[in-house]
This record gives structure tokens, C-alpha cells and sequence, in this order.
């Protein structure tokens, strides 16, 4: 018998019991749901962790000030004025696989052109800053080193601000007033799209580091005029960043002139931490839809093994009926078991529809990205298809092995 | 007269009931010539059936020679026998026989799927739609069996063992849950397909159905009792196709 002909013949007897059919396919459709809800958030999650460091830009540390402890009342992280430029150029000369050490300042302020205003970030920074996040012009140029020694009152302009601004991004040579200080927009950066964090990463205004400290931001650094915001580190490529890290710290604690029982002063972190612990979290979700998912295709199995026992019961006298006509041991097994695989696969396309919407609810309420590929409808199918076989094969077999004489005197 | 389409020699085939064993067909030599119409009698628990099981090949005697077509089936394997029934057998049982969800006409062309021929869906369709329309019922081919009388029904049963040309065909009790007048139609199709060439065995306890026949055999505790030749077998045309 051909595999179209014992399919059709498949067909005819799962149409014959519709409802059981379906209530039989309903612990493979939650299991392949499950499969495929699952690979399509763990799959859009990866995706959006590895989008989002590629966006940051690759091997980066930050390094920032602790808190400071005013009579036991801890501050804020960065309430301490201890980091300078002199710990960055540290980090900077004592460690080959540091390629860049930032210095920044940073602080929000209000920009002006003409008749808009707009509240951004502004950061002091000798550009050093864009090229540790791989983050190119698409108009002007970076500041020239005049400009950076001579503090001129220079910008580069994220997207954002440029649009807020000057109603496009072309702002190159656009005067504007960062607070009540008149500046030149020299640049336009790339578009970077939102951080982890869901702001903006273009709402962002770039001025030279001593710019930012004399005429913009010192006010707030009056407590010391060498203080940093952080310091931002890129590693050389293959530099074990871990690694890295207690290195810059044996540095800063030299620097700093802690004692050996001292707590640090400062705090190192690596952005990417964050994104791997939310990316853990989708996966934890990922491993609790495995197990329903398992679960389910078992009962799932165990449910088609159950009806194809009772179908071969129920059809003693038809298989003894084709038997005499000349079916084949084989014949018979090959028809129930492309029966349950029939079943199970039926099964496991409703549940690919099933859990391809529960993906997209999921999404929803969660914000998660999710990712429905083929692959993983293929690897659905292929469960369904493999407990579909796995199930049905004994059913299949006691058929195949019945006596054609008794099957067709059963009643 | 064709030549000897069945040759059995002291069949035997025991049943095994729990701690005793019944005897149920017991040192049969039967010969049976092409074109014959035989009809074979017997109280129920005779052994007739379990004879027609051995004779059409669904089971394997205990001991015993039986040659069906010329060739020894005793040696040949489970899936050699099945395709000979499937060629050279067509079977018609007592009813229901029918696949209650298939069409007439689907359930005539059932046994073409065993033939391993790989006929087209077209081809198949054909094939049953002849057979239907040589048992007289070209009209009923999309009818659910349920749609269908009782003589109809068994004539769709013998258009189903008739699909794929058998040299001989074997009935068990085809006119078992038939009233007279229908039963009276069906003995008259198998008298027309005996008149064919077609060798035609039917298992019975009816006395009128064995009266049609050309040659009667009476089972009693599983031997041959009686073989009566009422008349001389016809022509046999059909050969028996052993290449399987």
C-alpha cells in the first residue's frame, strides 16, 4: 500500500470520530504550543540581548564613584567627587589590554535654538567616548585637538536633539545654547535606537571634556575640579573582561590609597551584566514552558495510545475484513501507525498556531521580543511526529498481529 | 472442464480452547476443478468455516499438502499468501461487511490498495465503478452503506471481491441475513459469475442455496461426509496468477 493511499485511508477514520480525534490531539497541541512559545521567546530575547550589547558596543566597563558616607547615611552611588582623570590615564598605562579609558562628565541641561528647547544630556568627553562605543558620524566631524585643548564651544549632536532642535539632522554649523552658552553643532551621530534602560540613547549632546568642566558643569564639580561622572573602558578584543576587572581595581585602590580593609571607593560594572540577567530571566520562563511542554507530549502520547488501542478494538472486524482482501501484517501496522503520527501532527500544527499566538500575548504583557522561526515549527512538527510514532507504534503492532479468522468473527 | 484449481490432501487444523483441543477439520482431501460451483454444508461447529479459512489461505493448516493454482502453499511465506488472496481470491462474508464510512464505491476499490500494482486513484475508480456496474449497481456508487438495502450491501461485497479478477471466489454464508427474495437475487449473480468461468465455493447451512450448486459437500466433525456432483464444473477461464 502507498504512503498517499494509507493516508487518505488515515484521514477517512479521523474524520469518522472528529471530536474524539481532537480531544485526543489536545496534550500535543499544549505541548507543541509550549515548544514553540518557548523557542520564540528564549530565541527573541537572545536576539534582543545581542542587539542591545552590539548597540552599546562590545568589551566596555564602567567605572564609576561610590557612595559617599556622611555619619553612617550612605548617598547615592556617585555622590563622591574621587574619580579623576588621573585614574584613567592610570587604567590606561598600566593595562595592555585596555584600549581606551573615557573620562566623562555628564550632566542633564537644557539646549536652545531659536524659538525650541529641549532638555537632553550633555557629555564632556574628548571623543574618545563615541569611538569606545563604535558609534560613527553620519554628518561634521569629531573635535579637533585645538578644540579639546582650547575648550571650544563645540558639539556634536545626537539625533534626537538634533531633530528637536533644528527640525532635521542637518545641523552641522547650526548655532545653538547649551544653558545660556552659545555652541556650534560640528557633528551628527548615527542612529542608536533605545538603550535597555527604553531611553533614548540620541537624546544626547557631545562637547569637549574641558568644555563641559569649565564653562558647562563645573558647578557641580566645584568639590573637586579634576572629579569624573565615570570612566568608560574598552577592552582590546579577547581581553577576559572578569579579568579586567580586579586588575582596575587593584589600580584604583592603589591610586585611591586604600587601606587593605577598606571598602572600595568606587564601583566597576560591566553594562552587559544587565542584559544577560534579563535574558536569564526569559530563559527561566523558557525552562518552565520545557517542562509543561514534556509533560504535555507525554500525556499527549499516552492519550493517542489510549484511542488507537480502542480504534483497533473498535475495528477487529475491519482489519480481519482487510486482511482477507489481502492486506499485508505490515499493511495493517503502517495504517495505524500513519493514523497516530496523522493525529499527533494535526496535533502539533494546531499547536505551532496555538503557540505562536501565546508568543505574541506573551510579547505583549511582557515586553519580551519573540521570534517565531522556522526552525522551531520544525522542531514541533518533529516531536509530534516522533511521539506520534513512539505512541502509536504498540497500538499498530497488536493490530498487525491479530488473527484475520478471529478478527472477522469479533462482534 | 478447466484444470485443478485447489488440491488438498489430509488437511488438518486443530483448535486449542482452554485445556481441550477440538478437531475442526480432520483428514480433508478435497480437489476442486476450475469453474465449479460448489457449495459446502454443514452444521454450524462442522468445521466448514475453519475449511474455507485454510482453503482461502488465511490460515495455515496443521499438517497436510494443499497446492492452490498448481503451487504448493504450505511453504510460502505470511505476506505471499496475503497477495495471492489479494489476486486470486475474492471473499464474500455474511453481513456487515462493508466499511460503514466508505462510500460503495470506496469500499469496492479497498482491496486494489493490497494489490501492490500502484494503480492510479483514476485507474482504481474505474476498476470499482465496472465492478459495481457488473453486480448491477452503477447507480449507487456515492451511497453510504447505511443508504443501502441488505441485497445491495452484499452485492457491493461482491463487487469488492471481484475487483481484482479472482479465479476463484469463496463465500461464507453470503445470504445469511438475506430475505428469500434477495437471497434468491444474490445465488443468481454467483450462478451468472460461475457461468463467466469463475470458480465459486459457498460455505452454508441453507439447503436451498446448496441446492444450486453443481456439487455439494457435506462437513461433519470436521471430515467430508458427502461429495455430490450434480453436474459437470463449466470452462474455467480464469487462471490463477501465482507470480507473486
Amino acid at each position: 500500500m502507498s504512503f498517499v493511499e494509507a493516508l487518505q485511508i488515515a484521514f477517512q477514520a479521523l474524520r469518522a470520530n472528529k471530536t474524539r480525534s481532537l480531544l485526543t490531539m489536545l496534550g500535543i497541541i499544549v505541548g507543541v504550543a509550549a515548544v514553540v512559545c518557548m523557542v520564540a521567546v528564549g530565541e527573541g530575547a537572545r536576539a534582543q540581548v545581542a542587539e542591545k550589547i552590539r548597540q552599546l558596543g562590545t568589551n566596555l566597563l564602567f567605572v564609576t564613584p561610590g557612595a559617599a558616607d556622611k555619619g553612617g547615611a550612605r548617598l547615592a552611588a556617585g555622590t563622591l567627587h574621587n574619580l579623576t582623570e588621573d585614574d584613567a590615564a592610570a587604567i590606561r598605562r598600566e593595562l595592555p589590554e585596555v584600549l581606551i579609558a573615557a573620562p566623562i562628565i555628564s550632566d542633564s541641561a537644557q539646549v536652545v535654538a531659536g524659538n525650541r528647547n529641549w532638555s537632553t544630556t550633555v557629555v564632556g568627553n574628548n571623543s574618545d567616548y563615541l569611538i569606545a562605543r563604535e558609534w560613527p558620524l553620519i554628518a561634521g566631524r569629531m573635535f579637533n585637538s585645538e578644540e579639546i585643548e582650547g575648550a571650544a564651544k563645540v558639539a556634536i549632536v545626537g539625533q534626537d536633539v538634533a531633530e528637536k532642535l533644528f527640525g532635521s539632522t542637518a545641523a552641522v554649523g547650526e548655532g545653538f545654547r547649551i544653558g545660556n552658552v552659545p555652541f556650534t553643532a560640528i557633528g551628527v551621530l548615527e542612529r542608536k535606537g533605545q538603550a535597555a534602560s527604553g531611553r533614548s540613547q540620541d537624546d544626547i549632546v557631545i562637547v569637549p571634556l574641558g568644555t563641559a568642566r569649565s564653562r558647562l558643569l563645573g558647578r557641580k564639580h566645584q568639590a573637586s575640579r579634576e572629579a569624573l561622572d565615570y570612566v568608560l573602558i574598552k577592552a582590546v578584543d579577547g581581553a577576559s573582561i572578569d579579568n579586567m576587572k580586579s586588575r582596575i581595581r587593584t589600580i584604583l585602590r592603589q591610586t585611591h590609597r586604600l587601606r587593605a580593609e577598606a571598602p572600595d571607593d568606587f564601583k566597576i560594572s560591566n553594562p552587559a551584566d544587565v542584559l544577560v540577567t534579563q535574558e536569564e530571566s526569559a530563559s527561566s520562563f523558557g525552562a518552565l514552558l520545557a517542562s509543561i511542554a514534556s509533560i504535555s507530549l507525554i500525556v499527549g502520547g499516552i492519550s493517542i495510545m489510549n484511542i488507537m488501542l480502542v480504534s483497533v478494538t473498535e475495528r477487529t472486524r475491519e482489519i480481519g475484513l482487510r486482511m482477507a482482501v489481502g492486506a499485508r501484517r505490515r499493511d495493517i501496522r503502517n495504517q495505524f501507525l500513519m493514523e497516530a503520527i496523522t493525529l499527533a501532527l494535526i496535533g502539533g500544527l494546531i499547536g505551532t498556531l496555538v503557540g505562536g499566538a501565546a508568543a505574541i500575548i506573551v510579547a505583549h504583557y511582557t515586553g519580551w521580543p519573540t521570534l517565531i522561526s522556522p526552525e522551531a515549527v520544525l522542531l514541533a512538527c518533529t516531536f509530534a511526529i516522533v511521539v506520534g510514532a513512539a505512541f502509536g507504534f504498540y497500538p499498530a503492532y497488536r493490530a498487525s498481529r491479530l488473527d484475520p479468522m478471529v478478527a472477522l468473527r469479533f462482534e | 472442464m478447466g484444470g485443478p484449481l485447489l488440491e488438498a490432501v489430509g488437511l488438518n487444523k486443530a483448535y486449542r480452547t482452554g485445556t481441550s483441543s477440538v478437531q475442526a477439520v480432520q483428514d480433508v482431501n478435497l480437489t476442486i476443478t476450475s469453474g465449479e460451483f460448489v457449495a459446502v454444508v454443514g452444521r454450524s461447529g462442522s468445521g466448514k468455516s475453519t475449511l474455507m479459512s485454510v482453503l482461502g489461505l488465511l490460515e495455515r493448516p496443521d499438517s497436510g499438502h494443499y497446492r492452490f493454482g498448481g503451487r504448493d502453499i504450505i511453504a510460502i511465506s505470511e505476506d505471499i499468501r496475503a497477495r495471492l488472496r489479494c489476486q486470486s481470491i475474492g471473499f464474500v462474508f455474511q453481513l456487515p461487511s462493508l466499511l460503514a464510512r466508505a462510500t460503495a464505491l470506496e469500499n469496492v476499490e479497498m482491496p486494489v490498495a493490497y494489490t501492490g500494482l500502484g494503480l492510479s486513484r483514476s485507474e482504481r475508480h474505474a476498476r470499482a465503478a465496472r465492478a459495481l456496474d457488473r453486480v448491477g449497481l452503477s447507480d449507487r456508487k456515492d451511497h453510504w452503506p447505511n443508504e443501502l438495502s441488505g441485497g445491495e450491501q452484499q452485492r457491493v461485497a461482491i463487487a469488492r471481491a471481484l475487483i481484482n479478477d479472482p479465479a476463484l471466489i469463496l463465500a461464507d454464508e453470503p445470504t445469511g441475513a438475506l430475505d428469500t427474495k434477495t437471497a434468491e437475487d444474490i445465488l443468481h449473480l454467483f450462478e451468472e459469475l460461475n457461468a463467466e468461468g469463475r470458480t465459486i465455493v459457498v460455505v452454508t447451512h441453507a439447503p436451498d442455496v446448496a441446492a444450486r450448486a453443481g456439487r455439494r459437500i457435506r462437513i461433519n466433525d470436521g471430515q467430508i461426509v458427502e461429495d455430490t456432483k450434480v453436474r459437470a464444473a463449466r470452462a474455467g477461464l480464469h487462471e490463477v496468477n501465482v507470480d507473486a
